[in-house]
């Protein structure tokens, strides 16, 4: 008798564990994952950028991962809507596999790149959990305004990242598209240098100051 | 205190003295490893959006550092697309440089080219360890040591600007992963059933095992798919000669001083020179090699660990058939009488490989020489492997931090010498 209960106790306690380790962390990211404003230049040749956490904006970042119903996500708006978004993709196992090992996952929904943080660093990983970024970055700040001094203001898929003290920016897709500066002031343009990599071999890469000499 | 002691104090205080500072000339002091006149390389990718992981492939190229035996002289295109799945021709490849400009740009990034026209020496100066104020172009260009500094920085450095274009074709070999997958998961399946069975413990434990290696095997198949790639890296240099340099400095130099309509005239037939021109020197092929599994955790990982090591071989292998991309790497420290460097797998060092050692001098006008004064080889079982994730791999030499050489001949090598490899 004796035998049996502890065999079921350690039973309930293995299921415990087991739905401990399928949940992913969900934090309150307001504070941890500041989603910035970004103006990059300005009137009457004004260069210095505009850095500020955008408050209302991140409101609508609030999402939550239930755990459990791996085909979908549910997550709240501003209004408090649950909303979810279906996978499109099915390869569940994998995916959840990848997602254990996380400690916690935000999805912010823009860009298709699902921010993720992995022993203290952020990466980016698709839906399904495939990394399109690894975790080596000590802070991510996805930017949605970019103002290049030659362009109009733009809603700008690009997101800044820091490592080893250092700032680059990194279009959604992976791609680090400028070099890693030590200020954020001297990151060049890099709306430009994301355009100067979409040219064909026949094709002559125009305007030439895509070049950047 | 005892005498003996003291006699005892006396004999360590002068080992030390007399030690250290034999140690501290036989190495290097950090950051002077650094400091050394490199080759300048731009890498370029074609891409095959038309190919399975080509955006994967993209970012992972798009990360890569520089090798750390060139400088950084990247343009800011670093991607272009193919306009098939096959490999980009080399006229294609041709067309787009010329076209482009491309030989035009580098040698106006050597000159830190403002949006004015305006060259500056500040780089070449910084790569060549030249002062900048000795290297005042329109005052070097009168002296007899100036003309001397700019010949031997068109030489040593503009001239040996390099261009790879690297052509990165995926090998689909998902089909026979997906075969082995499914063998291992019929192997699980029939272990687990084993497990299941069995009465004994030790059949369910080697059961067991086996059910989860082959699960495992079968995890990571479906992972790698078979991932290879085939790599053609197309090298071009940029000419750059004496008749070029006079030209350049007397038709199309801009800096401060250069009145209004002059500058706007100079800045206007730059623009439009054809002085400028890159060089085909040739081509080298690689297929990946197998992936060792070992510290790999993401498919991602997989992909810039086959790609980056693929680059890599073609880079050596490039470097062993053409003479002047031939890199020189200082010598860091001299250990009972053997050198020791900062080169190896990487580069494609085996224990056969011979490297002449050569000291840099610095003749009256300004100009370097580089003469030989031995040859050693790599010394067995003292070779870096100093190769992409090889210290996650944990492959034999990824715990050293440099190669150790044995001398074949000559003597008298010290720290801050260079060795560059022989063919």
């Amino acid at each position: 008798m004796k035998k049996s209960c502890t065999i079921f106790c350690l039973m309930l306690f293995g299921m415990l564990a087991g739905i401990g380790q399928a949940q992913i962390t969900v934090q309150k990211f307001e504070g941890e994952i500041p989603v910035c404003r970004w103006t990059y230049g300005g009137e009457d040749g004004d260069m210095s950028p505009m850095f500020y956490p955008d408050k209302e904006w991140v409101q609508t970042f609030a999402v939550r991962f239930e755990s459990g119903d791996s085909s979908s996500l549910v997550y709240k708006d501003v209004n408090e809507h649950r909303k979810v978004i279906e996978f499109r993709k099915t390869d569940w196992k994998q995916r959840n596999r990848n997602l254990r090992k996380l400690d916690s996952v935000w999805f912010p929904p823009m860009f298709d790149a699902y921010l993720y943080k992995q022993d203290g660093k952020y990466g980016l990983m698709t839906e399904n959990g495939v990394g399109v970024a690894a975790p080596a970055y000590d802070r991510i700040v996805f930017l949605y305004q970019y103002y290049a001094s030659e362009q109009a203001w733009a809603l700008c898929p690009l997101i800044l990242v820091q490592a080893n003290r250092q700032y680059a920016l990194l279009h959604y897709t992976g791609f680090i598209v400028t070099k890693f500066c030590k200020k954020i002031e001297e990151l060049p343009n890099a709306w430009l240098m994301t355009e100067a990599n979409e040219f064909k071999i026949n094709q002559r890469v125009e305007p030439e100051s895509l070049w950047g000499y | 205190m005892k005498k003996k002691d003291v006699f005892f104090g006396f004999c360590l205080l002068f080992v030390l003295f007399a030690v250290l500072p034999v140690q501290a000339q036989n190495r290097l002091t950090d950051g002077a490893e650094t400091q050394y006149r490199r080759s300048s390389l731009y890498s370029l990718l074609i891409a095959h959006p038309q190919a399975k992981y080509a955006s994967q492939i993209d970012y992972v190229y798009l990360g890569l550092p520089t090798p750390d035996k060139y400088e950084d002289h990247n343009l800011n295109v670093r991607r272009v697309e193919a306009l098939t799945a096959k490999e980009a021709k080399p006229y294609e490849i041709t067309a787009f440089l010329d076209g482009n400009q491309v030989a035009r740009r580098l040698v106006a990034k050597w000159f830190n080219r403002d949006s004015n026209g305006v060259f500056n020496v500040d780089l070449v100066a910084d790569r060549g360890n030249y002062n900048a104020t000795e290297m005042d172009v329109a005052e070097a260009r009168m002296t007899k040591r100036g003309l001397a500094m700019l010949s031997d920085a068109g030489e040593d450095l503009i001239g040996n600007t390099f261009v790879t274009v690297n052509d990165i074709v995926y090998i689909d070999k998902e089909q026979r992963a997906q075969l082995a997958s499914a063998i291992l998961q019929i192997v699980a399946q029939a272990a687990l059933v084993a497990t299941m069975a069995a009465d004994d413990d030790d059949t369910e434990a080697i059961a067991g095992a086996i059910a989860g290696t082959a699960a495992l095997g079968s995890i990571i198949a479906d992972n790698l798919a078979g991932f290879k790639v085939k790599v053609t890296t197309h090298l071009y240099q940029l000419v750059w000669n004496d008749s070029i340099a006079n030209l350049f400095y007397s038709d199309y130099w801009v800096d401060e001083n250069t009145p209004e309509a002059e500058r706007l005239r100079r800045k206007a037939l730059f623009e439009q020179s054809d002085l400028f021109a890159l060089k085909y020197l040739g081509k080298y092929k690689v297929k990946s090699e197998k992936t060792v599994m070992k510290g790999v955790h993401s498919n991602e990982d997989i992909i810039r660990k086959v790609c980056a090591r693929a680059m890599d071989r073609n880079i050596a292998g490039l470097q062993k058939k053409f003479e002047a991309f031939k890199v020189k790497t200082p010598v860091i420290a001299v250990e009972n009488g053997r050198v020791v460097a900062k080169v190896g797998k990487k580069e494609g060092l085996k224990p056969s490989t011979k490297f002449e050692v050569l000291q840099p001098v610095q003749r009256e006008d300004g100009r370097m020489v580089y003469r030989r004064v031995g040859v050693v080889k790599p010394q067995k079982g003292q070779i870096w492997d100093n190769r992409y994730m090889a210290f996650e791999e944990q492959s034999d030499g990824s715990e050293l931090t440099a190669t150790t050489f044995r001398t074949v001949s000559g003597v008298g090598f010290v720290p801050g010498m260079l060795i560059r490899q022989l063919k």
